[in-house]
C-alpha cells in the first residue's frame, strides 16, 4: 500500500493576535518537515519574521535570496543573523492579501550536519521570492519557532507544520 | 509501523476516513523510495523502479559532492540510461547574494537539477538542498519537462536557483540517474527521495 508522503503534524490558524508559534514536540521519524504559512501581520506597513531553531536566539543563521519585485530584481546575501528571516508580512494597509510562503527544511533531524532551509515566498502584492537558509548547527532540529519580530502575526494567518517520509 | 500514540485531530474539513492517519495527509503525494549514501565512493544514485500510477515525479535531495576544487557544482539527471546530447540543460534565474543572473544552456547529455555542496574538506558540514519536479514522466506523446528550486549557502558557494529544463524525447521515464557533474562521487549522507504526485 503506499505511504502518504506528506502528512499533516500540526495546523494552527489564529483567532488572537499572535507573536510565535512553537513547535516544541516534534516528530523524529520523517526524513524533511515542510512548514507553510498563509499570513498577514497587525502592523500598519511589512515587517520581518522567520524560524529559529531549539530556541537558538544567537547569530548562527545566514540566508541568500532572490527577489523579483515586478519591475526590478536583486540579490543579497546576509549573515549572522539571530534568526533565518524569510517572512516579510504585509500588514492591515494591504487588504485582503496574505503572505503566502513555504520552508523545505531537508534532513532535520541529521546529527552532525548543517540544517539548509530552502523557501519560497509569494507576497502577490509586492515582491515573489526564493531564498535558501542555513542554520550554522549541527545539532538535530528538535523545535521550531515561527517569531514575528515587533509586531504580531494577525487573525486568520495559518500555519501548517508537515512531515515528509 | 506500530501505532504508538494518538492524538484528536485539529482538520476539520467533514470528510470520513478509514485510515489511522484520517485526513491528515495530502492523499496525492506519496513517498516511493529514499536513497542516502553511505562512504565517500558514490558515483550516482538511481531510481529504476518507478511505478507508473502517478502523473508527476518529485525529488527532494540533500547534496555534497567530493569535489575539492569548486565552491559548488550542479546536480544532474539522466533517464532511462540516455546519456546522449537529448537534454535541454537549463534556463535559469539564480540569486548569488550579489548579482541576480539569467541564462540558458542547450543540448546536453544531462538536465540540471540543482546545486551539490562542495569542498567538503573545508566545509563538511554543508549539503545543498532542493525539489525537482517531473512532469507527465509516464506520457508518451511528449517531451519531459523538469522544474527545480535549490540552494546552498556557506562561506564560499552561495546560491538560490530556480530552473527549468526538458529530456527532448517522449518515451516514458522508467529509471531516473543523479549525479554530480564533474562526476566525482557524493559525500556520506546525502539523500534522495522520490515521491509521486497522483
Amino acid at each position: 500500500m503506499p505511504q502518504p508522503g506528506h502528512v499533516l503534524i500540526r495546523e494552527d490558524i489564529l483567532t488572537s493576535p499572535t507573536s510565535n508559534i512553537v513547535y516544541s514536540t516534534l516528530p523524529n521519524f520523517y526524513s524533511d518537515l515542510v512548514i507553510d504559512v498563509s499570513v498577514k501581520s497587525t502592523f500598519s506597513g511589512r515587517t520581518d519574521g522567520g524560524l529559529r531553531f531549539n530556541g537558538d536566539s544567537g547569530n548562527n543563521y545566514e540566508r541568500v535570496y532572490l527577489v523579483s519585485g515586478g519591475v526590478t530584481t536583486f540579490t543579497t546575501r546576509i549573515g549572522n543573523q539571530n534568526g533565518l528571516y524569510l517572512l516579510y508580512t504585509p500588514g492591515p494597509n494591504v487588504p485582503f492579501t496574505m503572505e503566502q510562503s513555504e520552508f523545505n527544511i531537508q534532513n532535520y533531524n541529521i546529527n552532525g550536519k548543517f540544517k539548509s532551509v530552502n523557501s519560497i515566498l509569494n507576497d502577490a502584492s509586492q515582491q515573489s521570492t526564493v531564498i535558501n537558509g542555513t542554520w550554522k548547527n549541527t545539532s538535530p532540529i528538535t523545535s521550531i519557532t515561527i517569531f514575528a519580530i515587533t509586531y504580531t502575526f494577525d487573525v486568520g494567518s495559518r500555519f501548517r507544520l508537515w512531515g515528509i517520509l | 509501523m506500530a501505532v504508538t500514540s494518538m492524538n484528536r485531530s485539529t482538520v476539520l474539513n467533514g470528510r470520513k476516513y478509514q485510515s489511522f492517519l484520517a485526513g491528515n495527509y495530502r492523499e496525492s503525494f506519496e513517498f516511493i523510495e529514499r536513497q542516502t549514501t553511505v562512504g565517500t565512493s558514490t558515483l550516482s544514485v538511481t531510481f529504476s523502479s518507478i511505478p507508473t500510477n502517478y502523473t508527476n515525479l518529485v525529488i527532494r535531495y540533500y547534496t555534497q559532492s567530493q569535489n575539492e576544487i569548486s565552491t559548488q557544482e550542479a546536480l544532474v539527471l539522466q533517464f532511462n540510461n540516455d546519456t546522449a546530447n537529448n537534454y535541454t540543460r537549463i534556463h535559469f534565474l539564480q540569486g548569488n547574494g550579489t548579482t541576480p543572473a539569467a541564462g540558458y544552456s542547450g543540448a546536453a547529455g544531462a538536465i540540471w537539477g540543482g546545486r551539490s555542496a562542495c569542498q567538503p574538506s573545508q566545509y563538511p558540514n554543508t549539503y545543498g538542498v532542493g525539489e525537482i519536479y517531473l512532469f507527465n514522466y509516464r506520457d508518451v506523446s511528449k517531451k519531459k519537462m523538469v522544474m527545480s528550486y535549490s540552494g546552498m549557502e556557506n562561506n564560499v558557494g552561495i546560491d538560490t536557483i530556480i530552473s527549468t529544463g526538458s529530456w527532448n524525447i517522449t518515451n516514458a521515464i522508467n529509471s531516473i540517474t543523479i549525479k554530480n557533474d564533474s562526476g566525482l562521487a557524493f559525500s556520506a549522507s546525502c539523500f534522495f527521495g522520490l515521491y509521486g504526485v497522483k
